[in-house]
């Protein structure tokens, strides 16, 4: 896996998309480093990373989304998902966001959930087994991320 | 309003053992305080500068006045303060305040309390709401027992300059079951030049009781540097209610580094509400340890970054036990070249199963001289815990600028009626009165804008 995730957008309209999907158990330990400069004017950045941890693995991510003076009308997000399936996963994330055009719009967001137990509950009931259920989830967790 | 004031006592710039001695002496406190300041002192040289936020390498420690005598103690009526003294807080409209609203009331100029009251009917209770000087003398068990043990001497440089030299500040006990109906407010006013302040306040809220603590601070301006470094302590025990509120308009030539920390018990809650609006350069941090099931905490942060000023705030949020839950919702403006800067730290420890964290940080920025920044740190260690973080930077709409502007609203009119609404779910947690006071603020702050 690449740890680091450079995103350098330096001519005026450019964009740039990037779905990244880390999957971790045991003691597999990730460090993702993820910079985001926007340095041209109507520059659009969306950055989605989607981890799924499980056991005793341990995942740190930092990352700076950086909007520059010169980069007006300019629009960044940045999504982490991240879904700890089992165990005592550990996860460490650092979303840091610099403005310095007020005509720019950045917007991060970070959620750490877990296996939601009523959709667990449901899916049983309709005959899943706990494996098939814990793949739609994650599956739906991706998509939407990814949306 | 710069009312000059005459002090009893001004110390020579710089620190030193013998200072110290020299404020112990005035304040004729108990050898192991003596002994807590020299700890600290030694434990300051050896600890660095923040390696974060803004630049505090022009403090020039050696230019600052670590104790400043305003008067010759504490009275109990208005009508005993030094005239020349009393006019300040009643140009700020203290006395009128503390008639109609408040439980109890201190106020402090330069280093030490010079006014303190408390409704007689709490004194029955067995509240306790004194100034740091006579807590550590009367009620010396107590402060003995919780002083330094939230907010450690070590923390940080500034929590170490604080144990050293802390001078006024408040005591406040909240007994088993009592609870305090109106706040108690300590107002902070710094009127010399080059000095420090390092008020220490510590408040334990006994098992069941619940209690609401506001502080205010103000300062003239002055063209040299004035350090406000402030230690505040808080210990929620179980099933107790705790709001802290903050209220800061310092001057612009005021260093703001304040540490503020919370010990909260099971089902025990606490409530920080932390405006800051003046000051050139804050670090303030607001810190909860959710110790023991059931503990929850939340905070709400409003930054205003005007010309000059950098605020550097946010907090934090440390689930150490199961059923923990939090929330922080972050608010700020930057204009003129100001420059806020959010930064917290959310960290779900393994044993915290079931918590739950909720981060929201917005920030507008008006114009292109300024900047806002995000430095969240989340950490989640607990499998079936939840943690949310969401931020936003956005600036006027200019939409809704030009709908308000067709409607007759002038440019100011409108952008500051923005500012307020944005800033809205903020101010309505805060008290009627400051609030108000807030909302007249920023039309000035808005109005002053759009005239340069």
């Amino acid at each position: 896996m690449k740890n680091k995730l450079l995103v350098r957008l330096k001519d005026a309209g450019q964009s740039r998309e990037v779905t990244r999907l880390i999957k971790v158990k045991n003691q597999e330990l990730v460090n993702l480093n993820v910079d985001v400069r926007h340095c041209a004017r109507h520059t659009n950045s969306a950055i989605t990373i989607i981890v799924i941890a499980a056991d005793q693995a341990e995942v740190n991510i930092n990352a700076l989304v950086r909007i520059e003076k010169e980069a007006f009308n300019s629009s960044a997000i940045f999504k982490i998902r991240t879904l700890l399936v089992s165990g005592s996963p550990k996860i460490t994330v650092e979303p840091k966001m610099e403005v310095l055009n007020e005509t720019s719009k950045a917007e991060h967001g970070v959620a750490t959930i877990n296996l939601n137990p009523k959709a667990l509950f449901y899916a049983a009931t309709r005959g899943l087994n706990a494996t098939r259920t814990r793949q739609l989830l994650i599956k739906s967790l991706t998509k939407a991320a990814k949306m | 309003m710069n009312l000059k004031t005459s002090n009893i006592y001004t110390a020579p710039k710089g620190f030193s053992p013998q200072l110290i001695d020299t404020i112990s002496k005035f304040k004729n406190e108990p050898a192991w305080v003596n002994d807590f300041r020299k700890r600290s002192l030694e434990v300051f040289f050896k600890k660095p500068l923040p390696s974060f936020g803004p630049d505090l390498s022009k403090i020039n420690f050696d230019d600052l006045s670590y104790y400043v005598k305003p008067s010759p103690g504490e009275v109990k009526k208005w009508q005993d303060v030094d005239p020349n003294i009393g006019r300040i807080f009643e140009g700020l409209g203290i006395p009128k305040f503390e008639q109609e609203y408040l439980s109890g009331l201190k106020t402090q100029l330069e280093s030490d309390i010079i006014y303190g009251s408390i409704q007689k009917e709490l004194l029955d209770k067995g509240v306790i709401f004194c100034s740091m000087e006579e807590a550590v003398k009367k009620h010396s068990d107590l402060v003995k027992k919780y002083l330094g043990t939230v907010v450690p001497i070590a923390d940080n440089k500034f929590s170490a300059l604080n144990s050293a030299f802390f001078s006024g500040g408040s005591f406040v006990y909240v007994p088993n079951n009592i609870v305090v109906d109106k706040p108690l407010q300590t107002y902070f006013r710094i009127n010399t030049v080059n000095t420090g302040q390092f008020e220490r306040t510590l408040i334990i809220a006994e098992p069941g009781s619940k209690v609401h603590y506001i502080e205010g601070c103000t300062a003239p301006n002055f063209s040299s540097a004035n350090l406000h470094a402030a230690v505040v302590e808080i210990v929620a025990h179980e099933n107790s209610q705790v709001r802290y509120t903050t209220i800061q308009n310092w001057s612009r030539n005021v260093y703001n580094l304040v540490t503020k920390r919370a010990q909260v018990r099971r089902n025990a809650s606490l409530t920080w509400t932390d405006a800051n609006i003046g000051s050139g350069i804050t670090m303030k941090y607001p810190a909860s340890y959710l110790l023991e099931e059931g503990a929850t905490a939340s905070l709400l942060s409003l930054a205003i970054a005007d010309k000059g000023q950098q605020i550097d705030s946010g907090g934090k949020m440390l689930h150490l036990a199961p059923n923990t839950h939090s929330n922080i919702l972050s608010k700020s403006v930057s204009l003129n070249g100001g420059r806020a800067s959010f930064r917290g730290l959310v960290n779900i420890d393994q044993q915290a199963s079931k918590s739950s964290s909720k981060i929201n940080c917005q920030a507008l920025l008006i114009d292109n001289l300024s900047q806002t920044d995000t430095y969240p740190k989340l950490v989640n260690a607990s499998f079936n815990s939840s943690l949310e973080h969401e931020a936003y930077v956005s600036r006027l709409s200019a939409e809704q600028m030009f709908y308000l502007m067709s409607r007759g609203l002038s440019e100011p009119e409108a952008s500051s009626m923005l500012v307020l609404g944005f800033l809205e779910p903020i101010l309505k947690d805060i008290p009627l009165e400051y609030s108000v006071e807030l909302n007249r603020l920023m039309e000035l702050v808005m109005a002053d804008y759009y005239e340069k």
